[in-house]
C-alpha cells in the first residue's frame, strides 16, 4: 500500500516542521476518519494512506531514515512493530473495529431511533409502518359528481364528515367507481397510528340529455320530417354553448353525425373526444289534411320500399 | 452478527486502553449504555462493577476515545456527535433496507 510519497500524502513539502507535519495529519485524520464518513470507502482509503504517511514522517527517528532512503515510505526493509502515538489509529487490526461497522446490520444505538418521531420518518420514507405502532388509517369517502364536471373536469369545494372542508380538483374524464387519492389532507387520527391516504369514490349523475361512450359524448337529436327531406341547420347543445349543425337531406332516424371536439376531456386538454348526434325523424302531433293530401299525391308517383331485403328474407 | 462477548469494566479498560474511572464517568454520562444496563431503569442502582459491555460498546468506546484524545471534541459535543452519528447509521440502514425493496 506504501507506495505514495509520505509527505505528498500529507500535503506538507519535505522541509515542513514536525508541528507542520502533525497539524497537517491531524486535519487529514479529522476529515477521513471511518466513523465520521461511515460507509464511504473513498475517505477510509484517504485515512489510512494518511495515517500511513504520518507512521513514518511524523516519527522523528524514521523520517530522517526515509530521508536517507534507509527505508521506504512502508518502513521496509528495517521490520519495524507499528507503534502508536497517543491513540490507537491501527483499529481494525486484529479484531477491532470501528464504530460504524458495529452499527451496519442493526446496531444497538442506532435502533434505539425506531419509533421515534413517526412523522419525520413517515415524510421521509412514505408512511412505512413503525414497530409498536398501529397500521396507518385511510379514510373513504363517496361523492357524488356532476356530469358535466365529470366530462370537463371541475374543482369542488366539499366538506368531509367532522366538518373539513377540502377544494377537491376532478379530473376530466373521470368515469364513476374511480377513486382519488388526496395527499396532505389533515383529518383526525389515532396518535400511535400514522397518518393514511384519504380516498374519495366518485360516482357520476347520469345527464338527462348526454350520455358517455368512452371519449365520446352522444345525444339523441330529433328533426322534424321537413328538415329529414329538405335538410337544414339546426341548433344542438352540447355541454358547454349550442353549436349549430347542418342536416344533410335525406337524413334518416339513426343517421349519426360527428361534431368534432365536444366530448369528453382529457387531463392534458388534448385529444379531446367528440359529440355524436343521432337523429331521430318525429312526426307532427297531429297530421293536418294537408300534409295528408300531399303525401297521398306525392306515393302516387313516388313509391320506394324499405322493406325490401325484410320481404325477401321473410318470404313475405 | 454481533459476538456475543462482553466484558466486565476492568477488561474493558485493558481492550481499550481507557482507564476504568474515565468508563465510569462516560456510562454515567450515558456515553455508554452498557449492554446489560439495559434491562434496568435505574442506572444509579447499579453497581457500575457489574457493567457488562459488549463488542458495540467497546468500539462506542475507542470512537469517543479518538475524539476526544485525537480531534479535541470537548465534552459537551461528545454526546451530540455520538447522537447525531446514531441517527446518520439508522438512516443508513432504512435506505438500505428501501433500496433492497426495490
Amino acid at each position: 500500500m506504501a507506495s505514495v510519497n509520505p509527505y505528498q500524502a500529507l500535503g506538507v513539502s519535505a522541509t515542513a516542521t514536525a508541528d507542520e507535519i502533525r497539524s497537517a495529519f491531524r486535519k487529514l485524520a479529522k476529515k477521513f476518519h471511518p466513523d465520521l464518513n461511515p460507509g464511504n470507502k473513498e475517505a477510509e482509503r484517504r485515512f489510512k494512506e494518511a495515517n500511513a504517511a504520518y507512521e513514518i514522517i511524523g516519527d522523528a527517528d524514521k523520517r530522517g531514515k526515509f530521508d536517507r532512503g534507509e527505508i521506504d515510505a512502508s518502513g521496509a526493509p528495517i521490520q519495524q512493530k507499528p507503534s502508536f502515538e497517543e491513540g490507537n489509529w491501527n483499529q481494525d487490526a486484529g479484531s477491532q473495529r470501528y464504530y460504524y461497522q458495529t452499527q451496519q446490520d442493526g446496531g444497538r444505538y442506532s435502533s434505539a431511533f425506531e419509533g421515534i418521531d413517526p412523522d419525520f420518518f413517515e415524510h421521509l420514507f412514505g408512511g412505512q409502518q413503525f414497530r409498536g405502532t398501529r397500521p396507518p388509517v385511510d379514510k373513504h369517502y363517496r361523492l357524488e359528481v356532476d356530469f358535466k364536471d365529470a366530462i370537463l373536469g371541475a374543482e369542488r369545494e366539499i366538506i368531509l364528515p367532522g366538518g373539513k372542508k377540502l377544494k377537491l380538483k376532478i379530473p376530466p374524464g373521470i368515469e364513476s367507481g374511480k377513486t382519488l387519492r388526496l395527499k396532505g389532507v389533515e383529518t383526525e387520527h389515532a396518535a400511535d397510528a400514522p397518518r393514511g391516504d384519504t380516498y374519495v369514490e366518485i360516482t357520476v349523475k347520469p345527464s338527462p340529455l348526454f350520455a358517455r361512450d368512452k371519449s365520446d359524448i352522444t345525444l339523441e337529436l330529433p328533426i322534424t320530417i321537413d328538415e329529414a327531406v329538405l335538410g337544414g341547420e339546426v341548433r344542438v347543445p352540447t355541454l358547454e354553448n349550442a353549436v349549430v349543425l347542418k342536416v344533410p337531406k335525406g337524413a334518416n332516424t339513426g343517421t349519426k353525425l360527428r361534431i368534432k371536439g365536444k366530448g369528453v376531456g382529457t387531463p392534458n386538454s388534448k385529444n379531446r373526444g367528440d359529440l355524436i348526434v343521432t337523429l331521430k325523424v318525429v312526426m307532427p302531433k297531429t297530421i293536418d289534411p294537408d300534409l295528408e293530401k300531399s303525401m297521398k299525391a306525392w306515393r302516387d308517383s313516388h313509391s320506394y320500399n324499405p322493406r325490401e331485403t325484410l320481404e325477401r328474407e321473410g318470404g313475405i | 452478527m454481533e459476538s456475543t462477548k462482553v466484558y466486565r469494566i476492568q477488561e474493558a479498560a485493558i481492550e481499550t486502553g481507557v482507564d476504568e474511572r474515565a468508563l465510569l464517568i462516560w456510562v454515567q454520562n450515558e456515553w455508554i449504555i452498557p449492554a446489560h444496563l439495559l434491562e434496568d431503569e435505574d442506572l444509579n442502582s447499579q453497581n457500575p462493577y457489574q457493567c457488562e459491555f459488549d463488542e458495540e460498546d467497546l468500539a462506542r468506546v475507542r470512537l469517543i476515545r479518538t475524539l476526544q484524545a485525537e480531534f479535541g471534541v470537548n465534552d459537551n459535543s461528545i454526546d451530540i456527535i455520538l447522537h447525531l452519528l446514531d441517527q446518520v447509521h439508522h438512516l443508513q440502514q432504512r435506505v438500505r433496507k428501501l433500496e433492497r425493496q426495490g
